[in-house]
């Protein structure tokens, strides 16, 4: 029945051509936007990206030319306070070799053109393993949304990270489909699967809860669903992706723990992040912190100092300053916290574009208001698709659940951001291009319910899969499943605004 | 789809081939383009401790002889004195020991640089020299620390005010000195 609908999808009239003017769509107001941002100064830690892109062009120099590698350079540029992983940096790399004193506008414009070769390899695995609708939805958000087209010319990692973030998630689905029918997926796939998620991590590190919940989801999932050879074969090719994973993640903590002197897996920016978000300022320095700075340089440069001091690890002492920082901390204090990071986070979504145009020049002129209330109006209707997609149960089809049931996995990982970080409209890149996906499953079960699909247990009998669960028992499982992530959002919902008030 | 389904392969093939071509002859002439020069202001370089500086040295031969970082100095205005008069206070975090041992390490430290130990008003420890006068130490631990606290407590230290002792362009920058002007706002 399923499958039926699927094709009745891909039958669409001009599928195709509705995805080539998307596509265009896109293109045409990603430059339109291009004069505004092109030559605007970087931005915080854009700063940060673009000096490790430097510092590893060098690497790659010294390593062709045979000569020292200049390591203070690494330590200082790309290591840096080990805040942030060097994915960025990375895909910035190619453009510092042939243009090693590229200009704010040509990165701008380098960064332009990845982000959308990264759209449109999105939309084709999305349209490969959804169909077109879902593809041409990507293609609207974010393709369309303004204030994500901005920042496309940005060097920071978390939209390309929430682009990838759809990657995997079909890439899961995929597998899925097959544990489903009883059969594992190759040590290929595994290793495939891990190089993704080792890739999202280093582009937005905040996604490592994402991407390591899903591999233990999938592991678990495999276990529960597979018998005999296949789930050993499953489990040795997640055994696989966690084996990449961890091997592509570990030189970079060898080379930040041993520049840092301490113990760093991926950044070293939660107890800072943790003091600032719910600790109290004048108290994050055992006392005030130097005047004049940000609430981020300064601790650093005390924790710095501290080291140097004590010869001690300023890792650990970040870690020492963010508890006493936090030591007043109580659940109604941090609810209230998370209720304003939330608002923050979710509520202001074209907050960011004082920052990537000038408002000197741009304030008030119709690009500006343009993209702003045209993000506002299309994320407060995204918005609504994340409630009810954290809030649905539904037992139409397998494809359905199991989308909702990632869904839920990814953006309940993703929605931790405002539990532990002092957020801004400029995280919600990660998170937004799921949204896609669950306004695509939102279409499919008003569909299915049109049509009154009903449970297909008609799945041909596979060899491999005899013993395992059944169809009808997995169907059944899933449905629970949704119903208790949907229960947990309420459950956490509900405390947080119960302790806030 | 083409007459030939391989010819997507092929066609495939090679443009992968020709791109790997083109990246390894970029990064092979890489370094005849130049080297890139990163900006680094995210990782400044960390400034001397206040204290090494030639700035504003303490009274000479007097060695704070514990781990410790200088969080704020300046010159304060004496209660009920109309002439100006200005002592200088200099408040610095001690590391790794205790209030007890800080104050013994404070008044050996004093007491080598040829201070005299004079009894003072509550907890504070009062030295003095000719040249200097009258100094005082009051050391605080801070509550609710850990006992592994790497930070452990401030010294408040009301010393005589001293001139900027050198023309060193870093004796201007308030980081390294620790002199804030009253005017910048807390970090934000």
């Amino acid at each position: 029945m399923i499958d039926e609908l699927e094709r009745s999808y891909r039958r669409l009239p001009r599928g195709g051509t509705i995805l080539a003017v998307l596509v265009g769509a896109h293109v045409l107001l990603k430059l339109a936007l291009l004069p505004k941002v092109g030559h605007t100064p970087f931005v915080g830690d854009e700063a940060y990206y673009v000096d490790g892109g430097k510092a590893l062009s060098n690497l790659v120099r010294d390593l062709v030319g045979l000569g020292p590698v200049d390591t203070a350079e690494l330590e200082r540029h790309v290591v840096g306070s080990g805040w942030f992983m060097p994915g960025m940096s990375a895909l910035l790399t190619p453009l510092f070799l042939v243009d090693p004193d590229a200009s704010t506008f040509v990165i701008r414009c380098y960064l332009g053109v990845v982000s959308t070769i990264v759209l449109l390899l999105t939309v084709r695995t999305v349209r490969r393993t959804f169909g077109d609708r879902y593809a041409a939805l990507l293609l609207v958000f974010p393709g369309l949304v303004p204030m994500y087209l901005l920042f496309m010319y940005g060097a920071w990692g978390d939209l390309l990270a929430g682009l990838l973030v759809v990657v995997m998630i079909c890439r899961m689905v995929s597998i899925f489909r097959r544990v489903r029918q009883g059969v594992g997926f190759s040590l290929r796939e595994g290793a495939s699967l891990g190089l993704l998620g080792i890739v999202i991590v280093y582009l937005r590190s905040s996604t490592a809860l994402l991407v390591g919940g899903m591999f233990l989801v999938l592991l678990v999932a495999l276990v529960l669903l597979l018998r005999r050879r296949e789930r050993l074969r499953g489990v040795g090719a997640m055994v696989l992706a966690g084996v990449v994973f961890v091997g592509l993640l570990l030189p970079w903590s060898v080379a930040a723990s041993q520049s840092l002197g301490g113990r760093v897996v991926t950044t070293t920016s939660v107890p800072t992040v943790l003091a600032n978000t719910f600790g109290e300022y004048d108290r994050i320095c055992f006392g005030p912190c130097d005047p004049g700075s940000t609430i981020w340089f300064s601790p650093l440069r005390y924790a710095r100092e501290v080291a140097r001091a004590t010869d001690g690890d300023q890792v650990a002492i970040q870690s020492e300053m963010s508890a006493y920082a936090r030591e007043d901390v109580t659940p109604e204090s941090y609810s209230r916290d998370v209720l304003a990071n939330f608002y923050a986070y979710a509520l202001e979504p074209a907050g960011y574009n004082d920052q990537l145009m000038d408002p000197e020049t741009d304030g008030d002129t119709f690009t500006y208001w343009f993209v702003t209330l045209v993000t506002t109006l299309m994320w407060y209707l995204s918005l609504v698709v994340l409630v009810w997609v954290l809030l649905l149960a539904t037992r139409r089809s397998f494809e359905s659940q199991i989308l909702s049931v990632v869904l839920k996995l990814g953006l309940g990982a993703l929605l931790t951001q405002p539990f532990i970080h002092l957020a801004s409209a400029r995280y919600w890149p990660t998170a937004a291009p799921l949204l896609a996906l669950a306004l695509g499953l939102w279409l499919q079960v008003r569909a299915e319910r049109r049509v009154a699909v009903g449970v297909g247990h008609d799945l041909p009998a596979v060899a491999q899969a005899v013993g395992a669960p059944s169809p009808a028992a997995v169907h059944r499982g899933f449905y629970w499943v949704q119903l208790g992530l949907a229960a947990a959002s309420v459950a956490v919902v509900l405390l947080v605004l119960v302790l806030a008030i | 789809m083409p007459r030939n389904p391989d010819a997507y392969a092929v066609v495939r093939r090679v443009s992968v081939g020709l791109v790997l071509l083109l990246a390894v002859a970029l990064v092979l002439l890489s370094p005849r383009f130049g080297r890139a020069e990163p900006e680094g202001s995210y990782r400044p370089v960390l400034d001397p401790p206040a204290l090494e500086l030639p700035c504003y040295p303490l009274p000479e031969g007097l060695v704070l002889d514990f781990a410790h970082q200088v969080r704020t100095d300046g010159d304060v205005e004496v209660d009920g004195q109309t002439d100006g008069e200005t002592r200088r206070e200099l408040v610095v975090q001690y590391d790794l020991v205790d209030a007890d041992e800080v104050r013994e390490r404070l008044t050996a430290s004093f007491v080598e640089a040829g201070f005299t130990p004079e009894t003072g008003t509550g907890d504070a420890l009062v030295f003095t020299r000719p040249d200097t006068g009258p100094v005082s130490a009051e050391v605080e631990q801070l509550s609710g620390i850990p006992d592994d606290s790497t930070v452990r407590g401030t010294v408040l230290l009301d010393l005589p005010s001293v001139p900027v002792a050198s023309d060193d362009p870093i004796c201007d920058d308030p980081y390294a000195t620790k002199r804030f002007p009253e005017s910048w706002e807390p970090a934000t």
